[in-house]
């Protein structure tokens, strides 16, 4: 089956790149971007360059904080880590997300 | 707080953008290198793997761009590379630069200009140590809400009580004439002060010594300090002025001290002697007219003071009856602010501020002018802009690096602008001083302040928003997306309705305001040959004005003045060449006093002026009708007058004259009318110009049982008395200054020649012919934009037509059929007010139907500017027609 390529709304990244980072623990740009590959239903093909704003964003927001480590296979990598601002301002975005896409889901229940 | 975060990380990116390259390279190399691991791991070979990482990856420059984007401020990165190609990209394109240098450079300097202007007014920054400490204390009725000046007994109290103030002293002006050694004689604007002024202003005497307080004991010797000006002009800048007598109207003075240039507290005087007043003895009301100044205590404010004045100004006041307490307040202001008497509450200074909102309309309209052409010159472009945003360039990126090409386009037009100004504010003084007699106020020096040049960087930066930001946007819009998705070929900008809206007003408010030149320019012609064009040689006449009497002077004391005034008289008429003599209260051709005259109900504005005896054979005007007036009717309240030929032709419609009653409503047209006057003469006009009107119409009333407050006398020489090509009795008058009795003044002495205001007038035109050929530039620069940009994009269309045997009168019907429509839209909508305008000023100036006029004047301009724009067609017009059909048709 061809993959498709879903257009994210803007926002949307930094939701989902918390996301991972919570539940999966610190992660380099190239896991995060198979990390999203791997857990949507419908294949996220982000083209991964496209992760980089994204996340020097929330490393400015102080949402995840940045450090050189080494990757299992002895390869350097950057790693980024969520912070307690990012969590608090993951579960906000989650309440919101929940809101609209149950009131969105409701509408088009309707027709 | 997290906005701040955001803040400093962007900006310590853009400060240290090396590092943060740095460690995103570094990081895209690592993400590259796990991606190629892991194809690597799936069986590819190294270099398979290297390529289909770097596919899976996708663009790195994009990539890169768009962290670049992110980590720091979009529309500043890049900005220095950005500043080079604008320097560049002007250089490229010279002709669009000079045109837009130059209207910008206009536009930004009269900004500039008036910036400063209403700054040194009304905020001016004085250059004097401790300025802040410096404050003018005003007592104000609150009733009539203006300024009480006879408050010497408050300034007793000021300098015996306030403690928030170090210093207290008031001042209060006087114009006398000043008698020197080479046997000149000539008013100075001069001021009794108080010495501590020379010690508030903190400014050393360039000679001699300031005012000292011993010299302000009443009976004190008689000592004057004077200003650079005057000891430079009147002393010849002699060194050993100091310790010299001079005199001063009927007294001798000694010279103690001379003031570097620049010095004129506390205004704009030249003369300081001290001011010697007995407080003590003054009761409310009495004493001379004065202003007051202090300088706060160190560890005083304003506020402090003016509740220190509350509290004296009770106690001064507590002796009066209870209904006249609390009528007055001392009021303490910043010094240059106390001066301006705000009793509209600052409303006219308001207005006048927001008079800076005009310049700010006019760069934008400059502003915009100079857009369409960049315009046009962006589409020139589109291959560039285009192959930028595949490479990953934002637009924010794009429209930023416009924007920075207008920056130096705009910057560059700033420092020019300045120049002007600075130029501009130098002549405003000069025209000022000729016009006025007087200097400006000594704060303003007609340098550029600090405040200025910050606002100027404001207009520079507004102008680039719309220069290089409205054209930036339009070109990397919608349309440029479009090219990107599906690689379209060919432009596909063009001029829309805003750019075409621009143009049409372009071309109507050029020629609004050749027209308005125009009119201004005959209105001011006309006046000045209103003055000009007399019926007597100027030459010949010498002139002065009389003051018998100070001007607080009682009404009573009205016979004095008549007997000074005939002391005058008599001494002129001793010199043998005084052929005749005579006074009046408005000096032809110099001066016009203007009354309101009712004729059979009608109100009707007119010359009108009082003469004295021989008035009419002084100047040469022949009676025509009637008689002049008699001996016992001047100095008595007769209700007789002589009108001129123009009074009768156009006040009294031709009829005959002589007999006929008519009543003055005086000045205001509203104003109760008198008695019924009899005309009982008619003389020649006073005005030579051929195209004379209702206002020229003169009404002569002799002077009436009181003398007014001044007269003009004027003295006839006979020609054959001329010295060195002068009229003679120059000597004679200034003798007459000199003998005047005390409290008399005898000035402004000499030929009845017209003022200095000619230079301003010419200064005037310049000024208008300067700005209207800017306009017309502007136009002819649009225009050709327009054209240009039309026919570049219709070439095939042109080559089309051509090969189809259209003839070139028919192509470019039908290709400029839009423009030229433009053009003469803009054509229209200029001319129909402009020529209202003209109809209007010159029917105010002439008093007849002057639309017909109007109408002539607008044709001639619309005229004009069609054939700017013809002219300017014509390049464009004829590239287009001399390519080939074949040539035409190959074109994108």
């Amino acid at each position: 089956m061809a993959s498709e390529q879903v257009e994210l709304l803007q926002g949307t990244l930094d939701l989902i790149v918390l996301r991972a980072l919570s539940s999966m623990g610190p992660l380099h740009a190239y896991a995060l971007a198979t990390r999203l590959a791997q857990v949507s239903d419908h294949p996220l093909s982000i083209n991964q360059g496209t992760l980089y704003p994204a996340l020097v964003r929330l490393e400015h927001k102080g949402f995840i904080k940045a450090s050189w480590g080494r990757t299992e296979s002895n390869r350097e990598a950057k790693f980024y880590k969520i912070t307690r601002a990012g969590e608090a301002d993951l579960r906000r975005q989650a309440e919101k997300w929940h809101r609209l896409s149950g009131l969105v889901n409701k509408l088009l229940a309707e027709n | 707080m997290p906005a701040f975060r955001r803040f400093f990380l962007r900006l310590r990116a853009l400060v240290r953008p090396d590092r943060a390259e740095h460690d995103l390279s570094r990081e895209i190399t690592a993400h590259l290198q796990l991606l190629e691991d892991d194809f690597a791991a799936r069986g590819m070979s190294r270099d398979d793997a290297r390529a289909a990482a770097r596919r899976a990856f996708g663009g790195v420059e994009q990539a890169k761009e768009a962290q670049r984007d992110a980590r720091g401020f979009r529309m500043l990165a890049g900005w220095p590379t950005d500043l080079k190609l604008g320097v560049r990209m002007l250089r490229r394109t010279p002709g669009l630069t000079v045109i837009g240098i130059i209207a910008l450079a206009v536009a930004i300097g009269g900004g500039a200009a008036y910036f400063e202007f209403y700054a040194d007014f009304f905020h001016p920054t004085l250059r004097v140590a401790e300025a802040n400490r410096l404050v003018g204390v005003q007592v104000l009725d609150l009733e009539e809400n203006e300024a009480d000046r006879r408050v010497a007994h408050v300034f007793g109290a000021m300098r015996d009580s306030l403690t928030r103030a170090d210093a207290v002293g008031a001042w209060h002006e006087f114009d006398q004439n000043l008698f020197t050694a080479d046997g000149r004689t000539d008013p100075v604007r001069g001021v009794a002060v108080s010495a501590s002024a020379f010690a508030i202003m903190q400014t050393p005497p360039l000679a001699g010594r300031t005012l000292q307080p011993a010299d302000e004991q009443p009976g004190a010797p008689a000592v004057a300090v004077l200003s650079h000006a005057v000891w430079t002009q009147r002393f010849n800048g002699d060194p050993s002025v100091v310790g010299s007598i001079a005199r001063l109207g009927n007294d001798p003075i000694e010279i103690v001290g001379v003031m570097p240039e620049g010095f004129a507290f506390p205004v704009n005087h030249e003369f300081w002697t001290p001011l010697q007043l007995d407080t003590a003895a003054m009761t409310p009301g009495a004493g001379p007219s004065l202003g007051m100044f202090a300088r706060l205590a160190d560890d005083a404010d304003v506020a402090d003071l003016q509740g220190e004045l509350d509290v004296l100004m009770a106690s001064v006041e507590a002796d009066l009856p209870p209904d006249l307490r609390g009528r007055r307040r001392a009021v303490a202001a910043p010094y240059v602010r106390s001066l301006w008497n705000d009793d509209d509450g600052g409303a006219e200074r308001l207005g006048l501020f927001m008079a800076n909102l005009f310049f700010v309309a006019l760069l934008g309209l400059c502003a915009a002018n100079v857009a369409t052409l960049v315009f046009g010159r962006t589409v020139t472009r589109e291959s560039e802009l285009t192959v930028r945003a595949s490479l990953g360039a934002s637009r924010g990126r794009l429209v930023a690096q416009l924007i920075a090409e207008a920056l130096v386009l705009a910057s560059v037009a700033a420092v020019i602008g300045l120049a002007i100004a600075a130029y501009v504010l130098g002549w405003v003084r000069i025209a000022w001083e000729r016009a006025q007699g007087v200097s400006l106020p000594f704060w303003w020096d007609g340098r550029l302040g600090i405040d200025t040049i910050l606002y100027t960087a404001a207009l520079v930066v507004f102008a680039a928003l719309i220069i290089g930001g409205i054209p930036a946007l339009k070109a990397t819009g919608p349309a440029l997306q479009a090219r990107l998705k599906f690689a379209a070929a060919g432009s596909t900008m063009r001029f829309g309705w805003v750019w075409t809206t621009i143009i049409v007003m372009q071309v109507a408010i050029t020629v609004m305001f050749l027209l308005g030149g125009i009119a201004f320019a005959w209105s001011i012609n006309r006046i000045e040959r209103q003055y000009r064009e007399v019926a007597f040689a100027r030459a010949d006449y010498r002139a002065a004005r009389f003051v018998p009497l100070p001007a607080d002077t009682e009404p009573q004391q009205g016979a004095l003045a008549w007997q000074r005034l005939s002391g005058v008289l008599q001494r002129l008429e001793a010199d043998s060449a005084a052929e005749a003599i005579t006074y009046t209260t408005h000096l032809p051709g110099i001066d016009q006093g203007q009354t309101w005259v009712d004729v059979d109900g009608r109100l009707l504005p007119v010359r009108g002026t009082q003469v004295g005896p021989d008035y009419f054979t002084t100047f040469g005007l022949p009676l025509r009708q009637g008689r002049a007036f008699s001996a016992s009717e001047t100095g008595a309240d007769r209700n007789v007058a002589i009108v001129d030929e123009a009074f009768v032709r156009y006040v009294l419609g031709g009829r005959a004259a002589v007999g006929q009653q008519i009543r003055l409503a005086g000045r205001d047209p509203d104003g109760e009318l008198g008695e019924p006057i009899e005309i009982i003469g008619v003389v020649g006009d006073m005005s030579t110009a051929p195209d004379r009107s209702l206002k020229d119409a003169t009404l002569y009333r002799p002077v009436g049982a009181a003398l007014p407050r001044a007269v003009d006398i004027v003295v006839r020489a006979n020609p054959a008395h001329r010295v060195s090509g002068l009229p003679a009795l120059g000597e004679t008058f200034r003798d007459v200054a000199g003998s005047v009795p005390e409290g008399a003044r005898f000035y402004d002495m000499g030929a009845m020649d017209a003022g200095g205001e000619g230079d301003v007038v010419e200064y005037v035109y310049t000024a208008m012919a300067v700005i209207g050929a800017v306009a017309v530039l502007l136009s002819t620069a649009g225009i050709y934009a327009l054209v240009s940009f039309t026919l570049a994009r219709r070439t095939r269309e042109i080559g089309l037509r051509a090969a189809l045997g259209a003839t070139p009168g028919r192509i470019v019907s039908g290709v400029l059929r839009r423009s030229l429509t433009q053009i003469g839209a803009g054509v229209l909508i200029g001319a129909v007010p402009g020529a209202i305008m003209v109809s209007e000023v010159a029917n105010f100036t002439t008093g007849r139907n002057e639309l017909p006029l109007g109408a002539m004047v607008a044709a001639g301009v619309a005229l004009f500017v069609l054939s700017v724009a013809a002219l300017s067609c014509a390049g464009p017009l004829k590239r287009a027609l001399s390519l080939q059909p074949t040539e035409a048709l190959r074109v994108e």
